[in-house]
């Protein structure tokens, strides 16, 4: 296995703030809530009503259109997101030449299967013999891709996992180019209800675009959210030898476990801490190199406040100088999909080099106290950026991105 | 682990904790700490049952009618979780696939997370049914029984699997049209170890696949298959070639992954 440099060379996005790289960067930009009421289903006896949406997913340029609509709505997504990202890295024509591999987070493929065919009359969860083939599979086969393929979940880890992964498979050579992210619908009726029975969920229902609210004292839960981020991966070296546009190298991952709950993250810092140092020395980098931090930060104080223990041992008096911003203010809490999303917004980061803000973040919790970038962005020189994502099941992970 | 660890679990996570646990039983593991190692699971029509049950809930009794545990405990995260959690394990944990495509996805997986040797070892755990409970809303008689089952095998980093390389105990191949051609993988004879908690425990003598059957839903009864040793990482990276699908191994022999695939574990159920 090698260590030479990966870059990313492609984006394909749906998310509540646009379906397009330029789309997304101007709205996270300019601070605008992708937060609305849920209109898919009936809300009506859901402790919790709203979420960042993301309507249809684009049907890709040279798609039959027909045929596009006879798929899965988390099929369009993951197609969209792949078919696109591979357009924007030059790959999609010339697809068939080189071995491209997808590494997918998605945490519930089968359940969103099930309880869709469900709703729509189906049976299928009464004869799981009769199953269609895995969403990998399906992606692969209709883009025609002749790399591995796998698909995992880290909970809102998965995304960074994915990356982390797709990486090492160009590594140790088994790709070419490897397609990596994650997809996620999770605003269906049973996870809208699961979560909102766990008392996760924000229930300021009557003003969607202000309840996301990390590090913010009146915060009251996240706000469940959807979509998905797939990236081009390859060598550095090759990516530069065939003139690609560099959009960040993947410079370093970490990933640990609390061993502590399946839901609460632990009181004990240590394992977050571990991650995110993990994911510096494999950048070779120093927490001080940092220029930017997409905070996971939920907007649930028990979640924000013991991330702000990490980030203050990580960055010791350096996290009074280095920007700290939660994107999950403006598109929601993506859950499976955000670590994704939330490296899309570290590019943007440094592509623009502009900070997002934390939107809704009015009045700062005095057990959060960070170098905030509130409510507006703010023009900032970024090169390094760190992006924290942690899930259920205790997994947290950290990826350091570097501009080319 | 306090009595009500797996209260809330699935019936797969319940059976993955009592392979892994047969495993440290076997060795006398007992008193190793597994803290610096990773944890993947690879569960197959994971929380089918549940969900179904929960859809008819929804229809029931409204939103109110979900349990709060059905995410935590029902989503593909979930076993890997609990047993990072049971063997306190704080290197990385996910789960992979959740389909029929679990076990080929978490071998690929797998691998590249032991191809740095970062970590010193990798639980990986693929679980499914032999038997499996289709719960119809207007089923009247008493649920068969259901058949779970788990595999877990403890992974060494790839240095050493490598380097001492001598023995065969896992082989895979195929059948029928398109099949390339078989393979056997080889065994280490010097794995790492697991860190001691203190001086004078049992060493970690071999890597080991434990296979395990259980009946599920009360989890009534359950017996434990073993087979020794492990694979070449070198010769993984020929299952990328296959169209892997469905079941787990029923606790020895053959392991069949598609309609012309399998892995064939030296393996030989007991009980």
């Amino acid at each position: 296995m090698t260590r030479e440099p990966i870059a990313i060379t492609g984006v394909g996005a749906l998310t509540p703030l646009g379906h397009s790289y330029a789309d997304i960067a101007a709205n996270l930009l300019a601070g605008v809530s992708g937060v609305r009421r849920v209109e898919a289903f009936d809300v009506a006896d859901h402790p919790a009503q709203i979420g960042g949406t993301v309507g249809e997913a684009p049907c890709p340029d040279g798609w039959d259109a027909a045929e596009f609509a006879e798929f899965s709505k988390l099929d369009r997504a993951a197609l969209w997101c792949c078919a696109s990202a591979l357009e924007d890295a030059g790959w999609w024509s010339r697809r068939g030449n080189v071995r491209i591999g997808l590494v997918l987070g998605t945490a519930a493929e089968w359940n969103w299967h099930w309880e869709n065919d469900c709703m729509n009359g189906g049976h299928n969860i009464y004869q799981p013999q009769d199953h269609l083939e895995p969403l990998t599979q399906r992606t692969c086969r209709r883009l025609q891709l002749t790399g591995p393929a796998a698909s995992l979940s880290a909970a809102c880890a998965s995304g960074n996992h994915a990356i982390a992964l797709a990486r090492r498979w160009l590594q140790l050579g088994w790709v070419d180019v490897c397609l990596a992210g994650a997809c996620d619908l999770a605003i269906t009726p049973l996870t809208l209800a699961g979560f909102g029975n766990l008392r996760a969920l924000s229930r300021r229902n009557s003003e969607p675009e202000h309840a996301s609210r990390p590090f913010d004292l009146d915060r009251d839960g996240f706000v469940i959210g959807e979509g998905g981020a797939l990236f081009v991966l390859e060598r550095d070296e090759a990516a530069r030898k065939r003139g690609a546009r560099i959009y960040a190298e993947v410079a370093g991952c970490g990933a640990s476990s609390d061993a502590y709950h399946m839901v609460i993250p632990s009181p004990h810092p240590e394992p977050a801490i571990a991650a995110m140092k993990q994911a510096l020395a494999d950048a070779r980098l120093d927490a001080s190199d940092v220029d930017y931090v997409n905070a996971h930060a939920t907007s649930t104080p028990v979640g924000d406040a013991a991330e702000v223990k990490v980030l203050q041992t990580v960055f010791g008096s350096h996290i009074a100088k280095v920007p700290v911003s939660s994107t999950k203010s403006m598109t929601g809490h993506l859950l499976t999909a955000a670590a994704a999303v939330e490296a899309l917004a570290c590019i943007i980061a440094m592509d623009r080099q502009v900070v997002p803000p934390t939107i809704n973040l009015d009045n700062a919790d005095p057990d959060c106290r960070l170098r905030h970038v509130p409510n507006q962005a703010e023009s900032h020189r970024v090169r390094v950026t760190a992006s924290n994502s942690f899930g259920f099941g205790g997994s947290n992970t950290c990826l350091i991105l570097k501009a080319a | 682990m306090p009595a009500t660890f797996l209260k809330h679990a699935d019936n797969q996570t319940v059976v993955a904790v009592a392979a892994v646990s047969a495993v440290i039983e076997r060795q006398g593991w007992h008193e190793c700490s597994f803290a610096d190692w990773g944890v993947l699971a690879a569960p197959n029509r994971f929380g089918r049952i549940s969900v179904a049950q929960t859809i008819e809930r929804l229809r029931a009794e409204g939103a109110w009618g979900v349990s709060p545990h059905l995410i935590p405990h029902q989503s593909l995260h979930a076993v890997s979780g609990t047993i990072s959690q049971a063997l306190k394990i704080h290197g990385p944990n996910f789960g992979v696939s959740g389909g029929p495509n679990a076990g080929p996805d978490a071998f690929l997986l797998a691998i590249a997370m032991l191809a740095d040797g970062g970590l010193p070892g990798l639980w990986l755990i693929l679980t499914g049914y032999e038997q499996e409970w289709i719960p119809a809303p207007n089923q009247t008689t008493a649920a068969p029984p259901c058949l779970g089952a788990a595999l877990a095998l403890v992974l060494p980093s790839p240095p050493a699997t490598k380097n001492n390389a001598v023995s065969t105990n896992l082989a895979a191949g195929g059948e029928g049209p398109g099949v390339r051609g078989d393979f056997v993988g080889h065994a280490p004879t010097n794995p790492p170890h697991p860190r001691p908690l203190s001086p004078g425990h049992a060493p970690f003598r071999q890597d080991e696949i434990t296979a395990g059957r259980g009946r599920g839903e009360n989890g009534a009864r359950l017996s434990i298959g073993q087979a020794l040793n492990l694979f070449d990482v070198a010769h993984l990276p020929e299952f990328q070639l296959a169209s892997f699908i469905d079941d787990l191994p029923s606790g020895a022999g053959k392991w069949r992954l598609s309609n012309t695939f399998w892995l064939e574990l030296d393996a030989e159920a007991q009980g």
